[in-house]
């Protein structure tokens, strides 16, 4: 009796690996009319629906099928439909050009048949981000964001006003795996987290991950945002420009050998720095003492990508990112008959470069490589001198720097099984600080640097399988590894997600995740600062791991174009670190604290204390991607404590940024052909931080008289962040006005960033109640950053 | 070059911060607590006792108030007194010799006039054996460095030591021997070497005066006074990059510490 199961076991598997004669394979690739662009999660099925497949990052799609006649549907949001009929008895390529249903003035024709709906998703917790949608959602200062759309997502919170780091789950920013054509970035942030890198000009796709990770994804606890780049415009040579409040940008895309290949260019810069310098100026000419001063601030980015057929079966892509922030600061001043010139630079940027080969090795097997370079530095540099002659130079730096290889297998081997699989390495170069100090005036010379390599690797399978018409799963398993110095991890990973087809639109979802994180970022108070240190797992800080449990339920109303989940999830994060109290990240290469100077000498390993996190919540998703009237409502109702041996005197307490109620409103409506309003409305529970409530003396130890007195102050505070902030709320509207010209179409956007001016707290602080009379009642205080802040923007896309 | 202007205003408007009272939450409700700062060493003869109150930060005293009234019991083997009020130190001293003995649990009792009872507890630590003090002399150009090293036997797991330095300076203004405080230092049994080496800088000597020696101190001293010595080291609360620290206290009902040392003395 025993072995009955296993029997059947063994006919289930037989049954979906069995491969009939009588079966064919139709494949190719889904592009856009026009462009050429390929379209990624564009979903093919037979009529009926009992069949079907999605596009994969590529665009490329496989469906084997017994032979007969069959009509293919390929659908995909924004385009319409296309049904082609085929007769199968031998191996089909069909490549496919979908037509975008939006017309000249970006206005979509809403266009309903059969979908790829929520509940016939098996992944949950997963959200995919219509470009078009980011481009209409108003922003601070019209700047448009990927990351802060994200946000507004349930089960993502923002840090602080305006900023764009993301706490996905009870995760912190560093567990966000952010990648860009395979290319992780590590510091997504510009002007401190003001602006993300991603504006969506040069971007195709956008998916949010929060929990139930396929296998191929591995290296962080709590989320992937997967984006993928446009390939550029195949056919014609066609460009965007726009000009807004603090930057402006530019993208030119056009064929390369028509119909062959592509390129796409894209940047933008910002012009702070420039529109300051009438004032500095003005000022120094007020003062009339000679002297000078220049300094300024702005960032830039620069997205660059070409791609070429080189045959049916063969493309290759080559990206690359590139941005950078900069604070800089000259002065030119006379001391006595000296000329004293004095520059300080305070810089920090991404670089990313991914060159990759699509290859179909055969009509059910595609393969992609890659190979992956991804940076992060930050650099302070301060140097004064006179007469030319340096006197005292400080130069402080500290990045990662990695080189990759991903190999990636996409095997659609029959109807019911949709295989991934592969492996990945990645050697990283990790500089928690590179010091060097010059000063003649005492003689002054350190050089020192501390810098680690180790190697990440990853090798994972995953199936999508549907085992029965109610059925759905993904499982999959990932075994990742990490060498440094001499010691080496390994860790099974293993994931599975499943879909139960309770009635037509409505589907019962479940979801288990293990997941290690092999790199570490030192963050103080995790505000997100460009000082914060990448480093890696050694054998004193041990690799963080997560599992995180999540069952839901996802339901269509067809009728009324919309769809509704609900998911409650369960998270446990096991070694995150986080600095000891007193630490910071400029404590290094002192003596240890108060061992004297024989011991070692303090490294980053000795500011930081290991402890575990606990995430548990429900979210709440209505969402409508099409018609007249879209957007969305989310709603989170979550709990995030941490729990460090060495921190709160070893009691668990709240995560800084653990929310108890998040609500976003989301709405953009088509009010005209040429109008678009859109507006958002966002509510979160404060932040929970810690807050100084007393001073009191510390003597010394015998304490002795008044004569001999020697003391310092003690500050008391609240139970680690055990004071919370007010609530966060706010509302931001937009309206974009749209016109055909002669030669593409102009956008102009007027907007409005915290209408009902909202003075939200950016951070609390002790004060006198009169700023200026330090006599006055002490009182708790805010630092409000934006209040209304209109903006207008214009747009000109080519055709 | 007007529109140049108005983009550049509205620009720094955008990132002008505004700052306000918060009077849209609910402030911590934060009381007075009594600071009890106790304790002796083997060395010492007397027991003594600073006892202030806690300023709250939103209430608008600016001293220190020392706590004049309340009664101060100590409780152990030869050590059963209670502690009298010395006003002119402002302090609370114990009225007969105490004689600590290590391994010997001490009590602290404090009951204030307002009704508030504090309490601690503490084992008079094992004295460090095996103490050694050798002195190296560096000389430079324009000041002369003193290498001492202090090798002692190694503390039993769970034990922890302190060892404070003094430089002992001779004055050409005055005939009194002044004792510079230099350094301190804390180690724990657990994961220390027994060795210590440190340099002592002695700058401008013709001005300072002679440098006649070392005087050190090294003493056992117990876990949460371990604790607490380490958090204050790192204790930079004005530093805004650092985290907030709470400092441990070993007072029941209120804040501060009761420390025990049993020390041993050398002079090089």
């Amino acid at each position: 009796m025993k072995q009955i199961p296993l029997i059947k076991l063994l006919v289930i598997f037989s049954a979906i690996f069995a491969q009939a004669q009588s079966k064919h394979t139709i494949s190719g690739y889904v592009k856009e009319a026009g462009s050429k662009e390929a379209l990624l999660g564009v979903t093919i099925f037979t009529s009926g629906g009992e069949h079907g497949v999605i596009s994969n990052d590529f665009g490329f799609y496989s469906l084997t099928l017994p032979d007969g006649d069959y009509e293919i549907t390929f659908d995909y949001v924004g385009y319409t439909q296309i049904t082609k009929k085929v007769h199968l008895d031998s191996n089909v390529k069909l490549n496919v050009y979908l037509t975008s249903t939006e017309n000249n003035l970006g206005t979509a024709v809403v266009n309903l048949k059969k979908r790829e709906r929520e509940s016939e998703k098996v992944r949950m917790s997963t959200v995919e981000i219509p470009i078009k949608q980011i481009k209409e959602i108003p922003a601070l200062l019209g700047e448009k964001d990927v990351l802060k759309v994200i946000q507004l997502m349930p089960g993502v919170q923002s840090g602080s006003e305006g900023q764009s780091g993301l706490y996905v789950r009870g995760g912190g920013p560093d567990q966000n795996l952010i990648i860009l054509d395979g290319a992780t970035v590590y510091n997504a942030q510009h002007l401190f987290g003001f602006f993300s890198l991603f504006n969506g000009d040069a971007l195709r796709s956008v998916e949010l991950i929060k929990g139930g990770f396929p296998a191929r994804y591995g290296g962080r606890l709590s989320s992937v945002i997967d984006m993928n780049m446009k390939d550029g415009n195949k056919e014609k040579t066609t460009g965007e420009l726009g000009i807004g409040l603090i930057s402006s940008r530019g993208v030119l895309e056009g064929p390369i050998n028509k119909g062959k290949g592509s390129y796409i260019i894209s940047g933008r810069r910002t012009y702070i720095d420039v529109l300051a310098q009438p004032f500095i100026k003005m000022q120094q000419s007020q003062n009339n003492t000679g002297n000078s001063t220049t300094g300024g601030y702005f960032f830039y980015d620069l997205n660059a990508k070409v791609n070429y057929e080189l045959s049916d079966k063969d493309k290759v892509y080559l990206s690359g990112y590139f941005g950078r922030d900069k604070f800089y600061l000259r002065e030119r001043y006379e001391f006595g008959e000296q000329a004293i010139d004095s520059r300080t630079n305070f810089g920090w940027g991404n670089g990313t470069g991914t060159l990759r080969w699509n290859h179909v090795m055969n009509p059910k097997l595609f393969v992609n490589t890659s190979l992956i370079y991804s940076q992060y530095n930050l650099d302070i540099a301060s140097k004064e001198g006179q007469n030319d002659t340096t006197q005292f130079e400080l130069r402080y730096g500290s990045g990662i720097r990695d080189y990759a290889i991903k190999h990636d297998y996409d095997w659609y081997p029959n109807t019911r099984n949709k295989v991934k699989f592969g492996f990945a390495a990645t050697h990283h170069t990790f500089t928690p600080s590179a010091l060097v100090l010059l000063d003649d005036f005492d003689s002054t010379n350190i050089k020192n640097k501390t810098e680690y390599t180790g190697v990440e690797t990853g090798i994972y399978i995953e199936d999508e399988i549907k085992i029965t018409s109610k059925l759905k799963t993904l499982s999959g398993i990932r075994l990742s590894g990490f060498h440094v110095g001499d010691q080496n991890y390994f860790n099974f990973e293993p994931r599975v997600s499943l879909a139960y087809k309770a009635s037509k639109n409505l589907s019962v979802k479940a979801s288990y995740a293990t997941m290690n994180q092999y790199v570490h970022l030192l963050s103080n108070s995790g505000v997100g600062l460009p000082t914060d240190l990448w480093v890696p797992a050694t054998e004193r800080v041990k690799p963080q791991s997560s599992t995180q449990y999540a069952l839901g339920l996802a339901k269509d109303f067809t009728k009324q174009n919309f769809s509704v989940t609900v998911e409650g999830y369960y998270k446990t994060m096991n070694n995150i670190i986080a600095y000891k109290e007193g630490a910071s990240f400029l404590q290094v290469g002192e003596s240890l604290a108060g061992e004297g100077e024989s011991t070692r000498k303090v490294t980053w390993e000795d500011n930081i204390t290991s402890g575990q996190g606990t995430s548990y919540g429900t979210e709440f998703l209505l969402q409508r991607k099409e018609g007249k009237l879209t957007g969305w409502f989310g709603y989170t109702l979550s709990w995030t404590k941490h729990k460090f041996d060495s921190l709160n005197l070893g009691k668990e307490f709240y995560a800084r940024y653990d929310r108890r109620h998040d609500i976003s409103v989301v709405a953009q409506y088509q009010l005209k052909k040429n109008i678009t309003l859109s507006a958002t409305w966002v509510y979160g529970t404060g932040n929970a931080i810690t807050l100084p409530i007393s001073t009191y003396r510390l003597d010394e130890f015998p304490p002795r008289g008044s004569q001999f007195d020697y003391w310092a102050q003690g500050q008391e505070y609240t139970e680690r962040n055990g004071f919370r902030m007010a609530a966060y709320h706010r509302a931001d509207i937009g309206v974009q006005f749209k016109k055909e010209k002669k030669r593409g179409v102009r956008t102009i956007e007027v907007s409005a960033y915290n209408l009902y001016n909202q003075k939200n707290p950016y951070y609390y602080f002790i004060g006198n109640r009169d700023r200026f009379n330090p006599e006055s009642e002490k009182v708790l205080k805010q630092v409000s950053l934006f209040p209304i802040l209109p903006s207008i923007s214009w747009n000109y896309k080519f055709k | 070059m007007k529109l140049h202007i108005i983009i550049a205003i509205t620009t720094l408007i955008a990132f002008a911060s505004c700052q306000g009272v918060v009077d849209n939450v609910e402030l911590p409700k934060i009381e007075e607590k009594v600071v009890v700062q106790t304790g002796m060493s083997n060395l010492d003869s007397t027991f003594t006792a600073k006892i202030t109150l806690s300023n709250p930060v939103f209430k608008s005293r600016k001293d220190i108030v020392s706590v004049e009234d309340a009664e101060v019991i100590l409780k152990g083997v030869n050590a059963n007194d209670t502690l009298t009020y010395d006003v002119v130190n402002a302090i609370y001293t114990s009225k007969a010799n105490v004689n600590l003995a290590a391994g010997n649990r001490y009590d602290l009792e404090v009951n204030t006039m307002d009704g508030k009872s504090l309490s601690s507890s503490a084992v008079m630590p094992v004295l460090p054996t095996g103490i050694q003090v050798e002195v190296d002399t560096i000389t430079h150009s324009d000041y002369d460095q003193y290498r001492y090293t202090i090798s002692w036997d190694k503390p039993a797991e769970g034990a922890y030591y302190e060892v404070r330095v003094y430089q002992i300076m001779d004055f050409d203004l005055s005939a009194d021997t002044f004792l510079h405080w230099d350094s301190e230092y804390v180690f724990s049994g657990d994961v220390s070497a027994s060795r210590l080496s440190e340099r002592l800088s002695i700058y401008d000597y013709e001005r300072f005066g002679a440098f006649k020696g070392v005087l050190i101190y090294v003493s056992g001293i117990t876990r949460e006074f371990y604790d607490y010595s380490k958090v204050l080291y790192n204790y930079e609360p004005e530093n805004p990059f650092s985290e907030p620290i709470t400092i441990p206290t070993n007072i029941n009902g209120g804040l501060g510490m009761f420390v025990l040392k049993n020390s041993v003395l050398v002079t090089k």
